[in-house]
């Protein structure tokens, strides 16, 4: 946290490679999360339907549960990188706009991914959401990982 | 920003506080669904139940829910008390109170289930206890973590810019005036006895790279050198 808070350039210069190490680590887990996605048939909107139908009760309810344990898991994966990528950002020298965008957007898109399930089979056009937000977090945190790894050490920020 | 050193990570710290709410939400609800709020509910779900026609857990089933915990409960509250802690929000003995009770009770929480299959069901009781203390606990981080964004300095190493001391709740008046030109300001430092010290400083920290001995030790040596108030 230390060179966050003092972007001297030698010390970012310094934390560049393993920075960019995480940052391929991070590119590989979203890489692993749409392929994983997109085997269990969550990337297009009658995919997911099929699966969600799949996963209703005799009685034709959604089990919650499995709803909430996908909350569970995906709030601390989404909430670690948004945290670290965000804070990583805030280090570069990029305009304060695409820095809160990105963030803006990874929030948004990470919070209908995790929550619009809740709404299945009750909102037209859920399963399409869904999918949206998905692939919105995703290009957010590719967005992320691209702009931290070309700009991160290039010089020191001086608008916070 | 009570430190604004970290106004630039609001935004990030946001969103980790609004996940760590999900998680936190999203852990209650999945202890009251799946074990349950009564001993004799805990106490199904370890060593099973005929009449709800439940297995006893498995010692293989019991680990596959306390490795992901094990890293992921001790790596958020390592991050929260890092952000709350750096800034001195809380005197050293509440934050070391409240940091013995988050990591207290998510262990305890995470070995009770344990105890309960294999050492003694009474155990049930400290399964529920530990998870209510540490979703207590864990708002009050989640509470303090938002306090980060308003709060006024007060305790140990905690930074008051000049003229702060006797203008009331807000901010000090030279901080936004002065952003990013760096001007030299007093700074003055109090510690939990209530010894000031002053100093001269630059008003941007990111303006004027120093050396990488940190927060820590800059407020050390001004509080050190400074006079007792008393």
């Amino acid at each position: 946290m230390r060179f966050l808070l003092r972007p001297a350039a030698d010390s970012l210069e310094r934390a560049r490679p393993p920075v960019r190490a995480f940052l391929a680590f991070s590119a590989l887990l979203v890489v692993a999360a749409v392929f994983q996605r997109g085997i269990q048939g969550g990337l297009s909107p009658a995919g997911l339907e099929l699966l969600f139908a799949d996963a209703q009760g005799p009685g034709g309810a959604l089990s919650t549960t499995v709803l909430w344990e996908e909350v569970h898991a995906g709030a601390f994966l989404d909430g670690f990188l948004l945290l670290t990528l965000g804070s990583l950002l805030a280090v570069c020298p990029v305009p304060p706009r695409l820095r809160s965008g990105l963030l803006g957007a990874g929030v948004a898109s990470a919070l209908g991914d995790l929550l619009l399930p809740f709404l299945a089979f009750r909102l037209p056009g859920w399963a399409a959401l869904r999918v949206g937000s998905f692939a919105l977090l995703s290009a957010s945190l590719v967005a992320f990982i691209v702009v931290v790894w070309l700009t991160f050490g290039r010089a020191v920020r001086r608008d916070a | 920003m009570r430190d604004r050193r970290l106004r630039a990570f609001r935004g990030p710290m946001l969103a980790f506080g609004l996940m760590l709410g999900l998680q936190a939400l999203s852990g209650a609800v999945l202890f009251a669904r799946k074990i349950g709020l009564s001993p004799s509910r805990v106490q199904a779900f370890y060593l099973g139940s005929e009449a709800a026609f439940m297995k006893p857990r498995t010692l293989a089933g019991l680990l596959e829910v306390a490795v992901p915990h094990l890293l992921a409960v001790p790596m958020v509250l390592f991050i929260t008390l890092h952000l709350v802690g750096f800034v001195g929000l809380l005197r050293p003995r509440p934050f070391a109170l409240l940091s013995g009770a988050a990591f207290g009770s998510a262990f305890a929480g995470i070995a009770s289930g344990f105890g309960v299959r294999y050492l003694w069901p009474g155990l049930a009781w400290v399964k529920i206890a530990s998870f209510v203390t540490f979703e207590a606990v864990l708002l009050l981080w989640l509470a303090l973590l938002a306090a980060l964004f308003r709060a006024r300095p007060r305790s140990e190493g905690a930074i008051v810019r000049d003229g702060a001391e006797s203008s009331g709740p807000g901010r000090p008046p030279v901080d936004s005036a002065g952003e990013g030109t760096g001007e030299q300001h007093l700074v003055v430092v109090r510690d939990h006895h209530g010894r000031r010290s002053e100093a001269l400083d630059q008003l941007d920290p990111l303006a004027a790279p120093q050396d990488e001995g940190g927060l820590a030790q800059d407020l050390s040596v001004r509080g050190g050198a400074g006079e007792d108030a008393h």
